[in-house]
């Protein structure tokens, strides 16, 4: 409505004037609006530009942030796998040199033992051994298996089937077998029958033994 | 543009035609028929001239608001690529900002790897080096200890 009273006062205006005068201040006024129209263009351009610049520029920042930040996690994740495999390979070095002086202990007192079945100190051994699998099937009508060549490291036998008698109250008959025993050193004892033995092989007790003595050897060897 | 335009061309005939309106009415209310002739065949002669006269006035009129028209369209024509330019500049330079600035993020990020990397390294060979020691210490240990351990297993043995 008031462009409309301006273009009236304005048409006013120009038809009091001469006829150049009029055509000129109509074509002055064609060139003002395309000119005024011609920079609202180009500003809502520019406005439309720095827009563009904004939004991409603030876009930029947020991809280059979680570009980091994925980044930064990477990294994190990277140096925790490695630490935890580093830690492992140090935790199973430390587990194999354990195991190493283990198996160092385990070596030597097999050869300790293997010693043994050749010193005089033997015999004492078996007898003890003998005895205690006597003890262990309850007494009765026995025989001992012994490794080849320890026939002469053999214990009293009568003296051990008494001892094995007073202790478990049955009658017992303790004898050497023919049969020989394939291990270093200690001895097999069955009842006569063959349906019961014990053997106190020194292998067979070192396996029946090992779990518990690891553990007891391995915390003597690192107090 | 266009009701602005037309509104001068009408006004233009309304007025200069209104003069000769009015003074052949005044001759008919005075009833003198020659006199009334005489007026009426001025006052189209005069409306004749008058017409030419106006219809040069619009036709050059006209022309020169056809032509500052045409000045204005191609402004404005011009105005538009100019703004197209404007935005296309803008949407160029949107990818540059981006592919800049996610350069600038990658090689940020080689920079955190190669840093994480680096941190890394240090910690497993200060683990490694102290697995090392606690190896050769055990190892040591167990050398010293290895009679004790070895009168266990045997005793363990022979104890039955």
């Amino acid at each position: 409505m008031a462009s409309e009273e301006n273009v009236e006062e304005e048409i006013t205006e120009i038809e009091e004037e001469p006829e150049n005068e009029r055509l000129k201040k109509i074509k002055e006024k064609i060139e003002r609006d395309a000119e005024q129209r011609a920079n609202a263009i180009i500003e809502e351009a520019k406005r439309r530009a720095k827009e563009i610049e904004d939004e991409a520029l603030s876009k930029a920042e947020k991809k280059a942030e979680e570009i980091l930040r994925r980044a930064k996690e990477e990294a994190e994740r990277y140096k925790r796998r490695r630490l935890a495999e580093a830690k492992l390979k140090a935790k199973q070095r430390k587990t194999r040199a354990q195991e190493e002086i283990l198996e160092k202990a385990f070596s030597k007192a097999n050869e300790k033992l293997k010693e043994l079945t050749s010193s005089p100190e033997y015999k004492g051994v078996l007898e003890k051994l003998i005895q205690k699998a006597a003890i262990g099937l309850g007494g009765g009508d026995l025989e001992v298996v012994l490794v080849p060549g320890h026939d002469k490291y053999l214990p009293d036998l009568s003296s051990i089937a008494k001892k094995v008698e007073g202790e478990t109250k049955n009658p017992t008959k303790i004898s050497l077998s023919k049969e020989k025993l394939d291990a270093d050193g200690g001895c097999l004892v069955r009842r006569k029958d063959g349906t019961i033995y014990i053997d106190n092989s020194f292998q067979a007790i070192l396996e029946r033994k090992i779990k518990e003595l690891r553990v007891e050897v391995a915390k003597a060897l690192t107090k | 543009m266009i009701f602005y335009r037309m509104n001068i061309i009408e006004r233009i005939y309304f007025k200069k035609g209104l003069i000769y309106e009015s003074i052949a009415v005044l001759g008919f209310l005075c009833s003198n028929l020659p006199l009334l002739l005489n007026i009426k065949r001025q006052y189209f002669k005069l409306k004749n001239t008058v017409s030419v006269e106006v219809n040069a006035l619009a036709s050059n009129a006209l022309k020169v608001i056809r032509s500052a028209e045409e000045a204005a369209e191609k402004r404005i024509a011009l105005a538009e690529s100019e703004a197209k330019a404007i935005e296309s500049n803008a949407i160029k330079k949107r990818d540059e900002i981006m592919a800049k600035k996610v350069s600038a993020a990658e090689k940020n990020v080689q920079e955190i790897m190669k840093k994480a990397e680096l941190e890394v390294e240090e910690q497993i060979k200060q683990i490694e080096s102290e697995a090392e020691k606690e190896a050769k210490k055990i190892a040591e240990q167990g050398s010293k200890r290895i009679d004790d351990a070895v009168k266990i297993i045997i005793e363990a043995i022979i104890g039955g």
